[in-house]
């Protein structure tokens, strides 16, 4: 018996090969010419310190290289970011391994007709290779069908965060299309070929086409009947090929390689010097071309999915931004610019309003399928509006405040450590012996419900005798606010001097209560040489409670759920700790520590806390963020209310928080729906039980 | 030898005393080195405020009255002053903190290219010229400063020099002529909106009654923390929940986001304390708090505190200041 197999080309004319061929050539070359625009797009933008990824030798490149392989294997390949939406990531991933699998094929097959040219002898494209290759690439054409039918749906319906061109039910008509004719191909084949019946039912989807349509039909007509369905197969292969760069198809290119080139630093800003600001005579970004060239790819590399939009608390909130829409601006007018457009970016393109409403709670960019970071976007061109005079009101009267009396409400300076008469605090000052520097902040300093905070993290620290020391009078804002909101000199004028006082007293460890200063110490003092190891509060009496060294008296425990904890932007989604904050909660309620992470049988049950449906990484923004805390905002579509509503809903009597912003905001928020539960941070509610243990 | 020359304030043709403050602090330059002062009035129909700035001992009271500055517009203002300065061989020119003056003196000092001075509380003679205090840091630091040049301009807090006493009624009036065409004409004078309210601005008030969460509707905000301001002779104050519920107008909001309120008495009233709303009142001589959550954080920064129901409260206390 013959070994299975089928002739490449079979019944195309050699004259129509060499046609197909160079058809084919030309439509390559348009896609490259497409993608080579793009490029020149992307090249109006400043260097991207790319090159630093091929300096060293191999091996240090290799090293360098690795996570950026890593990622495009995993989020590229593999799709991770990509899941987790429902039906519209099984969508995506039916498409994926449908398209993949059939350009890999094709890949094959062409291959297989090159390697004949060379020798006959070459052939692989036979034998049971052969039957195993037909049977995958007719079920994956399903999956491909599949892939574009439900999509096609979920364009019909089109939800108001995604975004809609009409060029898309092209995308998708084409892709149809083509796996549609590809298996009338198959089946047409079938017809004129009349393989055993062994072979042909490895083509189940083609076999099964041919028996419905053309069963009975004699070889000539099916002949003549497969050469043209096989012409206009091919040919919309390649009118599709060509039109990559110009639809939504160009994210083959865009998304993998902005997966790759992306430097994913959740918490992290760019630092700018003053020789950069006397080089280019201009903070942040005040045009299109002053981007960097990796953030223009990465406007190419947005499908418009609408999850940040989602995500976005200020969206949600009516406010006028929506990180997609500001990708996609930016994108056109990156475009136009490129056609020689003079059209400006702010003002323009971008709205003072847009960029100011930004909470900077880092959801958009958390939620990316495909690595693009509006927020880095919105940072940049707010340094450049607030460089140039464009912050004004409630804002800019805190940042003038924080510059004078290194706190955001201009209080005296000598203030600062009021909170603590009384309690035997040590203070740097004083040379104590400590382990550990209490960060207190300025809401813990000066915040009257904050300092509350500030006075049951000192009593727990005491009572489980951690050796610890606060700055006092020389602790200064940390210049979070300022450097979110845009203000990056006042940040970094603020944090020289803490990180003088830091060294000065040679601290190694800190520990606070507030998440903005914690991702501040951490991420962006570490970037002017300031270099410690920084905890929460919530993980520092995490750990004491593990350590059995602070032991919670036994009291009639609260009935379960009675608590509910919204967890902080910068301590949950950016800085990822989530669990020590419930542990010590779950603690209370008297369920015990459960050693953190134990995502199975922390989330709900007895002697648990009550979730947010919102909570851990994918936790919704109080408000305050990105310096929104100095801003007035419309007492109508308040963040802090829509927050507080998710929060009240779980039934919980007590919404913890670990951040004195969302504290405030929470309490705001709770008080909004006329609500009685109480807003404590977890210190507070851990304090509460340590009640007579005789210490102030 | 100085010579003084003092800018006079009106308000709807009324002299505003902040301008006596003025004078007290010319009358110490002068006092203290030799020299004169001159009054200068700028308006139209001014005559009587004129005539009330006789008796104070200026050399001159020089009435610069003109329909084109029947409102106070900086940039004709400030020309007058400085051209009047100019021609009078002035040696500094002063007037009392207020908005006018913020927004007039530092433009005039730029046209008379003279160092400028604001906020000054203190003035003494040193050696071969002069010493000021000011206040810088919203009253947290007492500079010393001294200053070149030969022209110098002042604003004066009103609070540190008293005003003097009056005395015989014989300073000359000096008509400045006023060549309206050759004024600048940059700024255009579109309306004047002023307040309905009977009761003074929080921010110039010495009592304010501010009112919080636990008042529940507009009615009652004006009959408890009206009543009450009323009752005080003071002015009425919000905290940022009121004017959100749109139960108080946006403008008394006092705090971070509103005004900055320094009065002699503040009465928190149902105001729970948060930072945004403190720190808006921490130049208030005196605070007392009524509310009914005795852990509210308003009762750690006051003075004097009631925990109890400000809708039971403050009726009687009203009543009792009215007997």
């Amino acid at each position: 018996m013959m070994e299975p197999t089928r002739e490449t080309f079979g019944n195309i004319p050699p004259s129509s090969q060499v046609v197909f061929y160079v058809v084919m050539a030309f439509s390559m070359a348009v896609c490259v010419r497409g993608i080579w625009c793009r490029y020149r797009l992307w090249r109006m933008g400043m260097p991207s310190g790319l090159r630093s990824l091929v300096c060293g030798n191999a091996r240090q490149i290799l090293e360098k290289i690795r996570p950026h392989v890593h990622r495009l294997w995993v989020e590229g390949f593999a799709q991770k970011r990509v899941k987790g939406r429902g039906l519209p990531s099984r969508a995506h991933a039916a498409l994926v391994a449908g398209f993949l699998m059939l350009f890999l094929g094709t890949t094959l097959l062409e291959i297989n007709h090159l390697a004949m040219m060379i020798s006959p002898s070459l052939e692989f494209h036979k034998g049971l290779y052969y039957l195993i290759y037909e049977v995958t690439l007719d079920v994956f054409g399903l999956f491909l069908i599949a892939g574009c039918v439900l999509f096609g749906i979920r364009r019909w319906q089109r939800p108001p965060s995604l975004g809609h061109r009409l060029s898309d039910w092209y995308v998708l008509g084409i892709l149809l299309v083509l796996g549609v004719t590809g298996y009338f191909v198959e089946a047409l084949r079938l017809a004129w070929q009349a393989p055993p019946v062994e072979w042909a039912r490895w083509s189940p989807v083609g076999w099964q086409l041919e028996k419905c349509f053309f069963a009975g039909w004699d070889e000539t007509t099916a002949r003549s009947v497969h050469f043209k369905v096989w012409w206009f197969h091919s040919l919309l292969v390649a009118v599709f090929v060509a039109s990559i760069p110009y639809t939504r198809l160009l994210h083959f290119v865009t998304s993998p390689l902005n997966v790759f080139f992306a430097r994913p630093a959740m918490g992290a800003l760019p630092p700018v010097s003053i020789e950069d600001v006397e080089k280019y005579e201009r903070v942040g970004v005040g045009e299109i071309t002053h981007f960097t060239w990796r953030q223009l790819l990465s406007l190419d590399a947005c499908m418009e999915c609408g999850r940040c939009e989602e995500a976005c608390p200020a969206h949600a909130t009516d406010k006028p931004l929506s990180p997609r829409r500001v990708v996609q601006d930016l994108r056109e007018l990156m475009a136009e610019r490129g056609r020689g457009s003079e059209r400006h970016l702010h003002g323009e393109t971008i709205q003072a309003e847009t960029l100011t409403s930004c909470t900077a709670c880092s959801a958009c960019t958390g939620i990316c399928p495909v690595r693009v970071d509006p927020l880095g976007l919105i940072l940049d061109m707010r340094r450049n509006l607030v460089g140039e005079g464009g912050l004004s009101g409630a804002a800019a009267t805190a940042m003038r405040k924080m510059q004078s009396n290194a706190n955001p409400w201009g209080l005296p300076l000598d203030e600062r450590v009021n909170w603590a008469e009384g309690l035997g605090v040590p203070v740097c000052r004083n040379k104590p012996d400590f382990e550990i520097l209490y960060w207190v902040g300025c809401a813990g300093s000066y915040d009257r419900r904050a300092q509350r905070v500030a006075r049951a993290v000192v009593r727990i620290l005491i009572h489980s005798g951690v050796k610890f020391a606060i700055l006092g009078s020389e602790e200064k804002c940390t210049g979070e606010s300022a450097r979110r909101l845009g203000d990056e000199f006042l940040f970094q004028e603020l944090a020289q001097a803490n990180i003088a006082t830091l060294d000065k007293y040679g601290v190694k460890k800190i520990v606070t209560h507030c998440p903005h200063c914690l991702n501040s110490l951490l991420k962006d003092y570490s970037q002017f040489g300031g270099q410690y190891e920084v905890i929460h509060h919530t993980q520092l009496i995490a750990q004491l409670i593990r350590e059995g060294k602070l032991k919670l008296p036994e009291v009639e425990a609260e009935a379960p759920g009675s608590i509910t904890y919204h967890d902080p932007c910068y301590l949950a989604r950016v800085n990822g700790i989530h669990e020590p904050p419930r542990e010590v909660l779950n603690e209370v309620l008297g369920g015990g520590g459960c050693g953190g992470g134990c995502e199975s049988h922390c989330g709900n049950g007895g002697g648990k806390i009550s979730e947010i449906p919102r909570n851990r990484e994918k936790t919704s923004c109080c408000g305050a963020g990105g310096g929104r805390m100095w801003m007035e905002e419309d007492p109508k579509h308040r963040v802090s209310t829509v927050r507080a509503r998710e929060a009240l809903d779980t039934g919980a009597q007590t919404v913890a928080v670990g951040c004195p912003f969302c504290l405030t905001m929470m309490t705001d928020g709770v008080a909004a729906h006329g609500s009685e539960a109480r807003v404590m941070d977890v210190a507070e509610i851990v304090a509460e039980r340590l009640d007579g243990d005789g210490l102030p | 030898m100085s010579k003084v020359l003092i800018v006079a304030e009106l308000d709807g043709g009324k002299l505003r005393t902040a301008t006596l403050s003025a004078i007290g602090f010319a009358k110490k330059m002068v006092e203290a080195t030799g020299g004169a002062f001159e009054i200068l009035i700028l308006g139209r129909d001014v005559t009587a405020a004129a005539e009330s700035l006789r008796v104070y001992g200026a050399a001159a009271v020089l009435v610069a009255d003109h329909v084109a500055l029947q409102n106070p517009l900086a940039d004709k203002y400030a020309r007058i002053i400085a051209d009047v300065a100019h021609e009078r061989q002035t040696t500094a020119v002063a007037g009392a903190v207020s908005t006018f003056c913020k927004d007039i003196l530092p433009r005039a000092a730029a046209l008379l290219d003279a160092a400028m001075l604001s906020d000054v509380v203190e003035v003494r003679p040193e050696e071969d010229g002069w010493v000021f205090k000011r206040v810088m840091y919203a009253g947290n630091i007492l500079a010393t400063v001294s200053l070149r040049g030969e022209a110098r301009v002042f604003s004066i807090r009103a609070a540190a020099f008293p005003p003097p006493v009056k005395g015989e009624g014989d300073s000359p009036i000096v008509p400045v002529s006023v060549r309206a065409d050759e004024l600048p004409a940059g700024t255009e004078f579109v309306e004047r909106a002023i307040r309905t309210s009977t009761r003074p601005d929080p921010t110039e008030a010495k009592v304010v009654v501010s009112g919080g969460r636990g008042v529940k509707n507009a009615e009652d905000f004006e009959r408890l923390i009206g009543g009450l301001a009323d009752a005080l002779g003071g002015a009425a104050g919000s905290s940022r929940a009121l004017v959100d519920a749109g139960i108080a107008p946006n403008s008394l909001q006092i705090g971070q986001t509103g005004k900055m309120v320094a009065p002699d008495l503040y009465l928190a009233v149902g105001v729970s304390g948060a930072i945004q709303h403190l720190a808006g009142v921490k130049d208030a001589k005196l605070i007392a708090a009524i509310n009914k959550d005795p852990e509210a954080p308003i009762f750690e920064v006051a003075d004097y505190g009631v925990v109890g129901d400000l809708y039971q409260l403050v009726p009687e206390l009203i009543g009792l200041l009215k007997k």
